[in-house]
């Protein structure tokens, strides 16, 4: 639920944004509506994806790197 | 139940009159069997997924109903590029009939199919809750032409309808009242969510994911409606939404849905063994019966109706047929479908939710588009235990219309017979004095004689009878 809150937090800024420019989305069909409210969601989404993929990677990254320490002080272990 | 019939040298083609609107193709049955005929439109999206495997894929991951490409021969429709054969399903249902609980797996199985799909570079192209049928082990998409390519930086088409057939229905079902879920019968195409939001309480929006897919989405959809803005200006340009985006959307979704429970069905059922009015031994003499008439007739399909929780389907299914369990208590469905879920093993029975006062009508296009309960049958053997002294008596029903409307649906019936003087009979007669329908045994038995032959029957301790019966013509 936390991502979700973020989501609506940044989305509210979004709306406020739209509100104020809502003559460039004058008479739309609802399929419109629903694509445009999706944009907005969706951009919002992708930072928090992005923000995961990254924090993924950061984690591995570090994952790996005290793996290889570890390894290391094992395997020295082990030879000594 | 048929739309149209075309006859080719000697063979049945009959179109499913629920597969029209898409013109990428249509399903016809041939002799019973079911395929699909895929149309130039739909070629493209049909050869990119099948070469890149992702119809494997899906199929693999259990999401997807199965498909063989076969020679279309010279039985497929005028216009037939690819033609695919599907395995037959053992009944269609529609969500008006659904338990809470198989409307949000359906909901889940078109997001887990999305997010499978997004990084191949497809999506699916519409998010109908038809598209979704349980196929007697678990619910897949019935739908292989609703995967298409993806439109690269395009929204989701299917966002407004995923939004009107999953989560405007199970946000409604869940804090307004499950019995909106009928509401269905009306909104075939989907709930408007400017509906959903007036009904909704508004501390629902509260949550996160409601606000945003379901209060945003309906107030942006809305602006359509204003006249004074009509002809001043169009959107300038489609938004554009990344894979990302997009990923992230359908993982918002998937939060969204995840986090719609209904919780306060009634406990009631879970306890029926202790409240019923008859004894043990009366319990497990009707419970042997049905054992036997299961494994004497070896039926494939079985109708339980007034399943309750689906004490008896389950003996119909350990004997391989498959059961669809009708309840009008959604309670009931719905706790017989977690039964279910939490017990994988048990498989082959589907739990519906209807008035068996006012069956599952034909709907639709034409009112031919979703078939009514009547002409998804017949049955092979309707267990209709417990159930007509509710109809005579609570709904009004006559004997003979009954039996009529079994005779309809079935060719084997085992009805229970409970006598008047029973406890619960009496419970429902308590405040009605002499204004019901005429209710005893020689009634009852010279209505069903007219059009079921009796052949065999069981008398139970408390005075309750079962009898067998099989049908003996068919009335209009």
């Amino acid at each position: 639920m936390k991502s979700n809150s973020i989501l609506v937090i940044l989305l509210i800024f979004c709306c406020l944004l739209i509100s104020f420019a809502n003559t460039a989305y004058a008479y739309l069909d609802p399929a419109t509506g629903s694509m445009i409210v999706q944009a907005v969601i969706a951009a919002v989404a992708a930072i928090s994806v992005s923000i995961g993929i990254f924090w993924g990677r950061l984690r591995s990254f570090f994952s790996r790197l005290f793996g290889r320490k570890n390894n290391r002080k094992k395997n020295d272990t082990n030879n000594s | 139940m048929v739309a149209r019939i075309i006859e080719k040298k000697m063979t049945q083609i009959i179109a499913d009159s629920g597969s029209f609107r898409d013109p990428s193709g249509h399903v016809f049955t041939k002799d019973g069997d079911v395929y699909r005929s895929i149309f130039k439109p739909g070629v493209r999206d049909f050869e990119a997924a099948r070469d890149s495997g992702v119809y494997d894929k899906l199929i693999g991951r259990g999401l997807l109903l199965s498909h063989q490409e076969v020679n279309a021969g010279n039985f497929a429709p005028e216009g037939t590029v690819y033609c695919l054969a599907h395995p037959q399903l053992p009944m269609i249902s529609y969500p008006w009939e659904w338990p809470f609980s198989l409307l949000k797996d359906a909901a889940l199985v078109h997001l887990d199919a999305m997010e499978m799909l997004l990084p191949y570079g497809f999506w699916l192209r519409d998010a109908s809750a038809f598209n979704v049928q349980y196929d007697g082990s678990r619910l897949r998409l019935i739908d292989t032409l609703s995967i298409g390519c993806r439109v690269p930086e395009s929204p989701w088409v299917a966002y407004g309808q995923f939004c009107s057939h999953f989560l405007a229905p199970l946000a409604m079902a869940a804090y307004c009242d499950v019995r909106t879920l009928s509401l269905w019968r009306n909104y075939i195409d989907g709930y408007p969510l400017d509906l959903a939001i007036k009904l909704l309480p508004i501390w629902r929006f509260l949550k996160p994911g409601l606000f945003m897919h379901l209060n945003l989405h309906a107030r942006i959809q809305n602006l359509a409606d204003r006249k004074e803005h009509i002809g001043k200006s169009k959107l300038a340009r489609k938004p554009k939404v990344s894979e990302r985006g997009l990923i992230g959307l359908i993982r918002s979704l998937h939060r969204t849905i995840e986090g719609i429970k209904w919780n306060r069905f009634s406990k009631i059922w879970e306890d029926y063994r202790e409240i019923r009015t008859y004894n043990t031994e009366d319990v497990a003499r009707k419970s042997e019966y049905v054992d036997s008439v299961v494994q004497r007739l070896k039926p494939n399909m079985v109708w339980d109706l007034g399943s309750n929780t689906g004490e008896f389907s389950l003996i119909a299914a350990s004997y391989g047929a498959f059961v669809v369990s009708v309840d009008g208590d959604p309670a009931c469905t719905e706790f017989l479908y977690q039964k279910l879920s939490q017990k994988n093993r048990i498989r082959g029975i589907l739990p519906l939710t209807m008035d068996l006062a006012n069956p599952s009508p034909s709907l639709g296009w034409d009112s031919r588009e979703r078939l009514s309960l009547r002409d998804r049958g017949p049955a092979d053997l309707v267990l209709a235990l417990a159930l007509i002294h509710h109809l005579v008596l609570s709904c009004g029903v006559p004997l003979y219309q009954i039996a009529k409307w079994f005779s309809n649906i079935t060719n084997h019936v085992l009805v229970e017979f409970i006598p008047p003087s029973d406890p619960m009979v009496q419970k429902l007669l308590r405040n009605r004095g002499d204004e019901h329908l005429p209710y005893n045994l020689e009634i009852f038995q010279s209505s069903f004689g007219k059009v079921f032959d009796f052949f065999d029957q069981k008398k139970l301790q408390n005075g309750r009878i079962l009898f067998l019966c099989r049908r003996k013509k068919r009335l209009g």
